[in-house]
C-alpha cells in the first residue's frame, strides 16, 4: 500500500491531496481490504465485536440490534478473555498472532507483514478512493472518542498552526507535513482492534455520500456519552484525588511520562542539531564558491581546484538531503509519538474520574446509611468519633417545640432516606462497573499503546539509520572520486591537464 | 633539497652539515612553561631537535620573531616564510587568557613553528645562511646573535645594502656609498618609468590573490570547522540522552535505542577527529599561504622600491652631468674671453671683431650679458632647469643677478667649487650606479627564480591540503557509516521480532 507522494510507507491507507478552491481534500482509499463490519452481519467476526462490547457496555454501540441489554447486574470484572464464543476465546484483543480465522484484521494490525487476506472473504473488493477534507478527519475523530471512550484514540495534526495566520496553508512543506500525520493517524486506526472496526470509520473510508452519512452516523452515539459530560466530569473534579490509586495505572502513568520526558528531550536537541546541519551544509556551499574563485586565479591547478569544489558542493548537497529526511521522517515520528502519549494521558485520566465517580458515590452512600442508622437508633454513636450528634438532637428539640410528632418525622425521614439509599445503591453498583469496564479496556489499550509506541520507535530509528547510511556512503563515493584527480597534481606542471 | 648552486659558499658548520649534507628534518619535540628566575615571569620554551641527532635548542616565540625579522632584513628579496601570528589585541580581548596557558594555540604554535624551521631548512638560500644555524645551535644565546655581525651592522633601510655578490663590495652590510645623503630615496608612490613587464604582471597578481586568500578562502574554511565542532557537541549532549532513553525501556527496544546512542556517540568522536585533522592539514597551511601571499607583496614591493632606485641615481646622475656640463662650459666661455680680452690688450692693432666674438657668443643661450671688461665679466649662475622665459622670471632672476653681483665677490671661485662638487656628486652617484644596477639585476632573477620555487612549492602544498581534506572526509564516513549499519541490522532484527 502507498501514499501517492514522495514516502513510500506500507500502510493500509493511502492519501492523495486534491487542491480544491477553498479547502483541501484528502483522497482515502482502503487499498487493502478494509476490514469494517457491515450493517448486514455477514462477517464471521461479527459476534466477536459483540463479546467486546460485552465489556464497555454503555459506551459500545455498534447499532447490532442483536446485542444484550446494556446493563450487567453483577460485578462483571471478568479478567478472562470472552466466555461467550467459546471457540474465539483465543483472541480477545487481535493481536499479531495470526489465527486462520481473522487472518483479515491481523492484516490491518501488522501492515509490514506481507499477509494480504482472502479477496473473495468480502465483498468490497474494489476500494474507491475517496475525497476527504480535514474536517472530516476531525469528526471521524470525535466520533470515535465519543464512541470508545476508553480508547485511545490517535491524535490530530494541529489544526491551528502558525501557517494559517501566515496564510500559508497551501505551502507544499505544510501540506506534506499534514499528509504524514493523517496518514500516522489512519495507520494507528487501522492497528486499533475496535477503532478499525468502527462503523464511524468504515463510513469514513467508503461513503460515497459522506455528508449525509456521517450526520446519520452521529445519530447513532448514544446520549449520555456526550461530550459535555466528560468536561463536566473534568471541570467538578479537577482537584480531587482518588483514594485507592491502583497500582497498576499510576505505573503506566509513570512510564508513559518517562516515555514524554525523553521524547522531549530528544525532540528538543534534534531541532538544534537541524539548524545546525542545515548551517553546516550553508558553510560548505560558501566554501566550495570560495574554492571556485580560487580556481579562477591558480591557472596551473584550475581544472582541480573546480572539480574540488564541485565535490564539496555535492557533499553539502548531501548533507542537506540528509536533514531532510531526518526532519520529516524522524523528527515527526517523535512528534507523533509525543501527541500518542498525551492522547494516552488522557485516557488514564477519564479512568482515573470513573474510578473517582464510584469513590463519590460510595461516600455518599456511606453517608447515607449511617444517617438511617442514626435515625433508627438515636443516641446510639455510629460515628468514628462517637461525638454527640448536634444536629440531630437539636432538629428533634425543634420539632418538638413545634409540635410535630418526633415519631412521625423519624419516619418520614426514614423513608426519604431508604429511596436515597436504595436509588445510590443503584448508581454505585452502576459506576463501579463502568469504572471497572473502563479499567479492563484501558489496559488492554495500554498493551495497543505499547506495541504502537515500539512499532513507531522501531520505524524511526530505521528511517534514522537509514538516511544516515545513504549520506555517509554517498560521501564516501563523492570524495574518492576526487582522490585520483588530486593526486595526479603535478608540483612543476600543475594539473597537467587541459583546461576543460 | 635543492641542487641550485646559490651564490654563497656554505659556512659548513655542524648544523649545516645535519641539515644539508644528511638531509634531516627539524622537530620541535616539546612547549614547555619556562620561567627566567630572575624576573619570575613565565612563557612557553619550544624545544627543537634536528633529525635524531642531540642536537637540541630552546628558543621561546618572541626569538623566533626577531630571527625572522633579522632573515627579512638580510635578504629583503627573498620569500622567507611566516611564522604563525602573535596574538592580536582582539583575541586577547576575546579569550582573556595569555597563550602560554591557552593549550591549543600552544600546539598550533608548536606545529607551525615546526614548519617554518623546515621551510627556511628547505630554501636554497636561507638555509645556508649561518645565521640560520646560529639559531639553532644548541647553547647559543640569540642577543649574542643579535648583536654580533652580520646582524649588528645591518643597515636600517635595506635599500642602503647591497644584496648580491659583487667584487669588492661587501653584501649585507651598510654600505656606506648607498647611504650617502646624495642617493636619493624613492617614495612609495614612485612610478617606473621603464617598469618590468613580467614583476609588472606579478605584482598585480600577487595582490589580488593576497586580498582573496585572507578575506574569503581563509574565512569560509573556518566558519566550516568551527561549525563542525559546534555540531560535535550536540552530538555529545544527544548520545548520554539516548543512553538515558535506553535505560527507561526493555527488551529489544531498548536494544535498538541503545545502539542509535552508539551511533551518535561514535559521531561525536569522529567529527571531534575530523576538526583537529582539518585544523592541522588544510587550516593552517591555508592561513600560511595566506601569510605567504602577504610575504610576496612586500618583497615584490622591494623590487619595485630598488627599480626605483637605480632609475632616480640615474636621473640624479644625468642631471648633475648636465649640470656639469654647463658649469665646464661657463668656465670655458670665461677662459676664453679672458685670453680674447688679454690679447686684445696686447695686440692692440690686431683689432678683434668684438661682433665676431658676440656672435658666436650669442649661440651661446647661456649667454646673459656679455661685457668688454674681463673682470667684469659675469656670468649668470647657470639654471639647469633652462631657460626661463616669462616677464616675472626676467625680474627675479634680474633681481638674483645684482643681488648675486653684489655678495658674490668672487664668481669664478663659485664657478670652480660647483664645478668640483659636481664632479664629486657625478663620482658617487656612478659609483652607486655602478652598484646598484647589476644588483637590481641579480635581485630580479633571483627573485624571479624564487617565485618560480614558491610557485612549485605552492602547489604541492595545495595538492597535500586538498588531498588531506578528501581523505579526511572519506575516513569519517566510512567510520561513522560502521556504526549506523550496526544500528540498521540490530532494527531490522527487532522488527522480525514481535
Amino acid at each position: 500500500m502507498k501514499i501517492c507522494g514522495n514516502y513510500i510507507l506500507a500502510l493500509k491507507f493511502s492519501l492523495v491531496i486534491e487542491y480544491s478552491e477553498d479547502y483541501v481534500k484528502w483522497d482515502v482509499h482502503a487499498t487493502t481490504d478494509a476490514f469494517t463490519p457491515r450493517m448486514e452481519y455477514d462477517d464471521p467476526l461479527q459476534q466477536f465485536s459483540e463479546s467486546e462490547n460485552y465489556y464497555y457496555s454503555p459506551y459500545a454501540i455498534q447499532a447490532n440490534d442483536s446485542t444484550e441489554s446494556v446493563v450487567i447486574d453483577t460485578p462483571p470484572i471478568i479478567s478472562s478473555p470472552v466466555p461467550e464464543p467459546a471457540p474465539r476465546s483465543v483472541v480477545s484483543t487481535p493481536s499479531p498472532v495470526t489465527t486462520p480465522d481473522i487472518k483479515s484484521s491481523t492484516v490491518e494490525i501488522l501492515p509490514m507483514t506481507a499477509v494480504i487476506s482472502d479477496p473473495q472473504k468480502h465483498q468490497d473488493v474494489n476500494p474507491k478512493p475517496v475525497r476527504r477534507r480535514y474536517q472530516d478527519f476531525v469528526w471521524l475523530h470525535s466520533a470515535l472518542s465519543l464512541e470508545f471512550t476508553a480508547c485511545i484514540v490517535p491524535p490530530l495534526p494541529e489544526k491551528h498552526r502558525l501557517e494559517y495566520i501566515k496564510g500559508d496553508r497551501f505551502s507544499s512543506e505544510f501540506i506534506l507535513k499534514r499528509q504524514i500525520s493523517l496518514q500516522w493517524f489512519l495507520d494507528r486506526i487501522s492497528r486499533h482492534p475496535l477503532l478499525q472496526k468502527s462503523q464511524s470509520t468504515r463510513i469514513f473510508l467508503e461513503s460515497s455520500d459522506f455528508k449525509n452519512d456521517h450526520i446519520s452516523q452521529t445519530r447513532h452515539i448514544p446520549p449520555s456519552a456526550s461530550l459535555f459530560d466528560t468536561i463536566g466530569d473534568t471541570l467538578i473534579n479537577a482537584f480531587a484525588k482518588i483514594k485507592k490509586p491502583d497500582e497498576k495505572f499510576e505505573e503506566m502513568k509513570e512510564s508513559i511520562t518517562k516515555l514524554e520526558d525523553n521524547l522531549n528531550i530528544v525532540e528538543r536537541l534534534y531541532m538544534r542539531i537541524n539548524k545546525r546541519q542545515q548551517d553546516l551544509h550553508n558553510d560548505y556551499s560558501n566554501f566550495a564558491a570560495s574554492i571556485q574563485g580560487l580556481s579562477a586565479l591558480e591557472s596551473n591547478i584550475t581544472n582541480s581546484l573546480h572539480q574540488f569544489a564541485e565535490t564539496c558542493k555535492a557533499y553539502s548537497d548531501a548533507m542537506k538531503e540528509m536533514t531532510n529526511i531526518e526532519e520529516i521522517q524522524f523528527l515527526n515520528e517523535i512528534h507523533e509519538l509525543l501527541a500518542y502519549c498525551n492522547a494516552a494521558k488522557d485516557v488514564l485520566r477519564a479512568r482515573d474520574q470513573k474510578q473517582l465517580d464510584f469513590e463519590e458515590l460510595s461516600g455518599y452512600l456511606h453517608q447515607a446509611i449511617q444517617e438511617r442508622e442514626r435515625t433508627l437508633h438515636p443516641g446510639r454513636s455510629y460515628n468514628r468519633n462517637g461525638g454527640l450528634n448536634i444536629t440531630d438532637y437539636v432538629t428533634d428539640k425543634y420539632n418538638d417545640f413545634r409540635g410535630i410528632s418526633v415519631e412521625t418525622a423519624r419516619r418520614e425521614k426514614l423513608s426519604k432516606l431508604q429511596a436515597r439509599i436504595t436509588e445510590l445503591q443503584e448508581e454505585v453498583t452502576r459506576t463501579n462497573d463502568e469504572s471497572n469496564g473502563f479499567s479492563i479496556q484501558v489496559m488492554k489499550e495500554f498493551d495497543v499503546f505499547q506495541k504502537t509506541k515500539i512499532l513507531e520507535l522501531k520505524q524511526g530509528l530505521l528511517a534514522y539509520a537509514d538516511c544516515h547510511i545513504t549520506f555517509f556512503q554517498k560521501g564516501t563515493v563523492i570524495w574518492e572520486k576526487v582522490l585520483p584527480v588530486l593526486e595526479s597534481i603535478d608540483g612543476v606542471n600543475g594539473d597537467g591537464l587541459v583546461h576543460a | 633539497m635543492s641542487n641550485r648552486n646559490s651564490l654563497k659558499p656554505t659556512c659548513d658548520c655542524a648544523i649545516d652539515r645535519a641539515l644539508h649534507r644528511d638531509e634531516n628534518y627539524i622537530f620541535i619535540t616539546g612547549a614547555q612553561k619556562q620561567s627566567d628566575s630572575p624576573s619570575g615571569k613565565s612563557y612557553i620554551a619550544y624545544y627543537i631537535r634536528i633529525g635524531v641527532n642531540d642536537i637540541e635548542t630552546k628558543r621561546r616565540y618572541s626569538e623566533f620573531e626577531s630571527f625572522r625579522k633579522a632573515l627579512t632584513l638580510l635578504h629583503p628579496a627573498l620569500i622567507v616564510p611566516p611564522i604563525p601570528e602573535k596574538h592580536s589585541l582582539v583575541d586577547y580581548a576575546a579569550l582573556q587568557t595569555r597563550v602560554k596557558d591557552d593549550l591549543p594555540m600552544v600546539e598550533k604554535r608548536k606545529r607551525m613553528l615546526q614548519t617554518f624551521l623546515n621551510r627556511v631548512a628547505k630554501h636554497p638560500e636561507l638555509g645556508k645562511d649561518h645565521v640560520f644555524h646560529r639559531f639553532l645551535e644548541s647553547g647559543g644565546s640569540w642577543s649574542d646573535v643579535l648583536h654580533s655581525p652580520p646582524l649588528s651592522t645591518l643597515p636600517k633601510n635595506p635599500l642602503q645594502m647591497v644584496i648580491s655578490k659583487q667584487p669588492d663590495v661587501q653584501a649585507h652590510t651598510f654600505n656606506a656609498v648607498l647611504s650617502s645623503n646624495l642617493i636619493p630615496t624613492p617614495s612609495a608612490a614612485y612610478q617606473l618609468k621603464n617598469p618590468d613587464p613580467r614583476f609588472e604582471e606579478s605584482e598585480k597578481f600577487t595582490f589580488r590573490i593576497a586580498n582573496y586568500m585572507s578575506n574569503n578562502l581563509d574565512k569560509s574554511q573556518r566558519k566550516v570547522i568551527r561549525r563542525l565542532g559546534e555540531l560535535a557537541n550536540d552530538y555529545a549532549e544527544l548520545g548520554a540522552v539516548y543512553n538515558g532513553f535506553s535505560l527507561n525501556e526493555t527488551g529489544a527496544v531498548a536494544n535498538a535505542i541503545e545502539k542509535v546512542g552508539q551511533a551518535v556517540d561514535a559521531s561525536y568522536t569522529e567529527t571531534g577527529q575530523m576538526v583537529t585533522s582539518l585544523e592541522g592539514e588544510f587550516a593552517e597551511p591555508i592561513q600560511e599561504h595566506a601569510q605567504f601571499a602577504q610575504i610576496i607583496k612586500q618583497v615584490l614591493k622591494f623590487r619595485h622600491m630598488k627599480h626605483a632606485q637605480v632609475e632616480m641615481i640615474e636621473n640624479t646622475l644625468n642631471n648633475k652631468k648636465d649640470t656639469l656640463d654647463n658649469l665646464l662650459r661657463m668656465e670655458n666661455e670665461a677662459k676664453r674671453l679672458e685670453e680674447a680680452m688679454t690679447r686684445e690688450r696686447t695686440i692692440g692693432a690686431n683689432a678683434v671683431n668684438v661682433d665676431e666674438i658676440n656672435q658666436t657668443e650669442d649661440e651661446n643661450p647661456y649667454r646673459t650679458m656679455s661685457n668688454s671688461s674681463s673682470s667684469t665679466v659675469r656670468l649668470d649662475r647657470p639654471s639647469s632647469s633652462g631657460n626661463w622665459s616669462g616677464g616675472p622670471m626676467k625680474v627675479i632672476s634680474a633681481v638674483g643677478h645684482t643681488l648675486q653681483n653684489i655678495i658674490d665677490v668672487n664668481p669664478e671661485a663659485t664657478r670652480r667649487n660647483q664645478i668640483g662638487m659636481s664632479k664629486d656628486a657625478m663620482g658617487v652617484l656612478q659609483e652607486a650606479l655602478d652598484i646598484t644596477k647589476p644588483d637590481l639585476a641579480a635581485i630580479s632573477t633571483e627573485l624571479q627564480a624564487d617565485l618560480d620555487r614558491f610557485q612549485t612549492e605552492k602547489i604541492q602544498d595545495m595538492r597535500d591540503m586538498l588531498i588531506a581534506y578528501a581523505k579526511i572526509h572519506i575516513r569519517y564516513c566510512q567510520k561513522v557509516l560502521y556504526y549506523y549499519s550496526k544500528l540498521d541490522m540490530i532494527t531490522n532484527i527487532l522488527l522480525i521480532e514481535p
